[in-house]
């Protein structure tokens, strides 16, 4: 199965799967998610992002921030310290269980850019947009963006399209996917799970009219619809 | 044929590979302290590592990916690094435990000091992790660890009473002479023996090693499903033996020498040499799978290239790993601690650290997404979920015990 051919859910299909190349060697992990903001309102990713500079700040809290600062202490020199390795999203060929690149691993990394990109787009990273709190117009919570439902654009190999957040309320257990589908056993974590999880709901992107990217909110004109899991491509 | 002998080779490498410095030295034990009273531990640990393995092997052959790789694909890289140093701690204590196992093993050959053999076992089990082949290490090691079947020979020469034994066991018949607390933790203890984290880190690891497909599931059923539970019954076969001849002496076992002895009091000095080479084998093999197992969980979660199949430039920091690690067990066993001490520690943590990678691995053996139609079937959940349960129990329950019987004493 590619779950490129259908919908996925960024976290729970992408975020931190291993990447090998053509022939299977392993190049790194998926450690973040580039996210563009495109003129028109639009969201897509467009790479994977690995190496310590991605995957430090997903560490969170204190002790992330501590290391964050320790990795910059070691190489105050470097101008690209912060810059994470990139591989874009139209060298995946395929993604299963791990995600497949069409090349040899041989010089796969290449470092972000840190120039604007053209037309007005900005670049974000996926782990500074989960979590962020979701409202509605009234400014009552909904909860905050657990997952990011993503697509590929017929004839658009290079960006997985943006479709809908997953939004609950932060409690443990969603990264385990009982949460999307109530089928996947065994029968009694699957409960306990999806009883804990059970605020968890799903926003169209079309539903959503504000994202505050400093104030880390997001504004929704309509109530969470129930949770569905992301149905994969047809060629299964 | 050529297939036959495949499945052969491979129950016959898991039943040699069962048994580890671990299983050795609590087995002996709770032989000659408890009799066989505890051995349904061994059985229930048994069926768990069956039922653990067998998910984490699917999961490979089907889905190419080892157990750290999905720890920290389903906790996330934050709780999956804790998960990462917790696990990696136990496994370097097992390692730790191991290599000093070997050393001790080769005291009771050349009466040289282990503290100044532990050096050269360091060499040799880096060499071997740096220079053999995967199937080599595997399939030698495993082979010469049923040398250990020597213990099964010696009970039987032994002639004890059968059905006094059979008792002991199926009435839980505890000697009057130690408290239920100290039952407790030696049935922790022995659970952790049974079911050691590393086991399974290794296993799948050398499912993606070996590059199972779909089409090896049966034979890893095999090996898993026959070879194991041999293991298993080696283990018991040495509690017997210490039970039998050790027990009635209120010899307790303090040294590898002490689980040598029935061997000796049964067969002689062949039957001793045989039993010395089972130990050599046995605690040499699990060195190398342990210190791999390390090396394979840093580099899955970190995604760097790791295993032997590939050269080792190609994996270096997995072999910068394994160099290191190697380094830092020979100095913490130069410095004289005990390597029994250590080895009764390294089974009681394990019994801690592994609700940290089997609840992971169990929800993934129900992710039609890694596994397609392979998903675990009704009876390896209610095996599952039964195992959450104890496994559950037995994490829980270590640390108080050990600090209650003051490490069983």
């Amino acid at each position: 199965m590619n779950r490129l051919d259908g919908q996925l859910d960024a976290v729970l299909h992408l975020m931190d799967r291993q990447v090998v190349d053509v022939d299977g060697l392993m190049v790194c992990k998926v450690d973040d998610l580039e996210l563009m903001e495109y003129a028109d309102h639009t969201l897509a990713v467009t790479g994977l992002l690995a190496g310590p500079s991605a995957l430090i700040p997903r560490f969170g809290g204190r002790v992330g921030e501590k290391l964050l600062t320790q990795w910059r202490r070691l190489g105050l020199e470097q101008a690209d310290r912060d810059l994470p390795w990139r591989i874009g999203v139209g060298d995946v060929a395929r993604l299963g269980s791990g995600v497949e690149l069409r090349t040899s691993v041989n010089g796969i990394l290449r470092r972000q850019s840190d120039r604007p990109p053209a037309s007005g787009a900005r670049r974000h990273r996926m782990n500074d947009f989960l979590e962020m709190t979701v409202v509605d117009r009234t400014g009552a919570e909904l909860g905050q963006v657990l997952d990011v439902r993503i697509r590929t654009e017929t004839g658009q190999r290079q960006r997985l399209l943006l479709t809908g957040l997953v939004v609950g309320r932060g409690r443990p257990g969603s990264l385990l996917g009982y949460d999307r589908r109530g089928d996947q056993g065994p029968w009694v974590i699957s409960r306990l799970v999806r009883r804990i999880h059970r605020h968890s709901g799903y926003l169209s992107w079309g539903d959503v009219t504000d994202v505050d990217w400093d104030g880390r909110r997001i504004t929704a004109a309509r109530e969470l619809a129930p949770l569905e899991p992301a149905t994969a491509g047809d060629s299964a | 044929m050529k297939k036959f002998f495949a499945v052969a080779l491979g129950i016959l490498t898991a039943i040699g590979g069962f048994v580890d410095i671990g299983d050795l030295v609590t087995n002996a034990q709770v032989g000659s302290r408890f009799g066989l009273s505890l051995g349904w531990v061994v059985a229930v640990g048994v069926l768990g590592i069956c039922v653990f393995a067998e998910m984490s092997g699917r999961i490979a052959a089907v889905s190419g990916r080892a157990t750290f790789d999905l720890v920290r694909e389903r906790l996330g890289p934050r709780m999956g690094l804790l998960n990462l140093a917790a696990s990696m701690a136990v496994t370097l204590l097992t390692f730790i435990a191991e290599v000093g196992g070997v050393a001790l093993a080769l005291q009771l050959v050349s009466s040289v000091s282990e503290v100044l053999i532990v050096p050269f076992v360091a060499v040799l089990v880096w060499l071997v992790l740096w220079r053999a082949k995967f199937s080599v290490l595997e399939n030698v090691l495993g082979l010469l660890g049923l040398a250990l079947v020597v213990y099964a020979v010696a009970l039987w020469k032994l002639a004890p009473d059968w059905s006094h034994l059979a008792h002991q066991w199926v009435t839980v018949q505890k000697p009057a002479d130690e408290g239920w607390n100290t039952w407790a933790y030696y049935a922790v203890a022995l659970f952790g023996a049974a079911m050691t984290p590393y086991e399974v880190f290794f296993f799948s690891s050398g499912g993606v090693e070996e590059r199972w497909t779909v089409e090896d599931l049966s034979v890893m059923r095999a090996n898993v499903f026959i070879g194991f539970p041999l293991g298993g019954l080696l283990s018991l076969a040495i509690a017997g033996c210490t039970a039998v001849v050790l027990g009635p002496l209120e010899i307790s076992v303090d040294t590898l020498g002490q689980v040598g002895l029935p061997v000796a009091v049964a067969l002689g000095k062949i039957g001793l040499a045989v039993a010395l080479l089972g130990f050599v084998a046995a605690t040499l093999g699990a060195a190398c799978e342990t210190g791999l197992s390390v090396g394979y969980s840093l580099a899955q979660y970190f995604g760097w290239q790791w295993g032997k199949y590939v050269r080792p430039d190609r994996a270096a920091r997995f072999h910068v790993v394994l160099g290191l690690v190697t380094v830092l067990a020979a100095a913490v066993l130069v410095t004289g601690v005990d390597p029994i001490l250590v080895t009764e520690l390294s089974v009681v943590f394990s019994a801690v650290a592994l609700p940290l990678t089997y609840l992971p691995i169990l929800v993934v053996a129900n992710d039609p997404d890694y596994l397609g139609r392979h998903v675990n079937g009704r009876l390896a959940n209610t095996l599952g979920v039964v195992y959450l349960g104890v496994i559950g129990v037995a994490a829980a329950a270590a640390i108080p015990l050990l600090v209650w019987t003051r490490m069983g004493a």
